[in-house]
């Protein structure tokens, strides 16, 4: 799973039907400092995720088929969690570019 | 999927045996030059995909790669990832003709 | 999904037949320093490799789409179909409020 922030979301009427009345939320992947790591991603959010809340975003397609009850969906990003806290005393060691 | 030109093809006599028979070609994957984007620019690494169109040396191809690419024709058992689905006859990239096979 | 811009158009001359007649859009992937906010209109070409995706929804130049890459794009056919990205929202209105 990865760690990410809820910094906004997407509409869409014409999309895969497994979609429809699913919330589509832009999710910004983060390190434990909350520093962005890539591009932003868009998964399915069932939890009512609120901006910049930091959420827990899953890429497991076959629990994202079961949870829109699709089991020909092509959906595989969903937010699992919502963070209440990240513990991380020691400071992250971040690979150099 | 990405588009990619066919460098050449690669001979291995010692290899698994549900790979017998299969071609199997050195791709270059081609993207849009984000600086100019009526041309294309190389990306940095090699591929080796199964040929599963007929494609040859010089042609612009499309492929696909993952688990997705034992999806192509008798690839089911096959441990591969990485197949050429298509042979490219035009790409137009914002209103303009960048690639026609003739 | 990942979110970018539609740049232009595939056509195949030879292909494997589950894909005979399909569409194919080059795609743009939208970046963190490329992502248009509201009213903005998209953006061009990113850093990002442009790929192409399968598309059945009906994708034009300009379009912004969200599309699967994966395993997952080749899930919604009932044959196998060797593919790895499929469009799969055609995106109407994006609300993008990024913290920095």
């Amino acid at each position: 799973m990865m760690l990410a922030r809820v910094e906004g979301n997407l509409t869409a009427t014409r999309k895969h039907p497994s979609l429809g009345g699913w919330r589509l939320v832009i999710c910004q992947p983060v390190g434990v400092r909350g520093d962005p790591e890539g591009a932003p991603l868009v998964a399915i959010d069932g939890h009512g995720a609120a901006l910049h809340q930091r959420v827990i975003v899953s890429t497991d397609g076959a629990a994202a088929r079961a949870v829109v009850k699709d089991p020909m969906s092509p959906v595989r990003m969903m937010i699992v969690g919502i963070v209440d806290e990240v513990e991380a005393p020691v400071p992250p060691a971040v690979p150099a570019l | 999927m990405f588009l990619a030109r066919v460098e050449g093809s690669v001979v291995a006599t010692k290899k698994d045996a549900s790979m017998r028979g299969r071609k199997l070609l050195v791709l270059r994957p081609q993207l849009v030059d984000e600086k100019d984007p009526t041309r294309f620019r190389p990306g940095v690494n090699t591929i080796v995909a199964v040929d599963s169109v007929g494609a040859g040396t010089g042609e612009m191809v499309l492929f696909c790669q993952g688990s997705s690419a034992r999806l192509a024709p008798n690839l089911k058992e096959a441990p591969v990832d990485a197949v050429v689905i298509g042979i490219v006859d035009t790409v137009d990239v914002l209103g303009k003709e960048i690639y026609n096979a003739k | 999904m990942r979110v970018g811009t539609v740049i232009g158009r595939v056509t195949l001359s030879r292909a494997v037949p589950a894909v005979v007649g399909a569409r194919w859009l080059v795609v743009s992937p939208f970046t963190r320093d490329h992502f248009p906010g509201p009213g903005q209109a998209p953006v061009g070409l990113t850093r990002e490799p442009s790929l192409v995706v399968y598309d059945n929804l009906g994708g034009g130049v300009g379009d912004t789409i969200g599309f699967v890459e994966g395993r997952e794009a080749a899930v919604p056919f009932a044959e196998p179909t060797p593919i790895d990205a499929i469009n799969a929202a055609l995106v109407d209105e994006i609300f993008y409020a990024p913290l920095t």
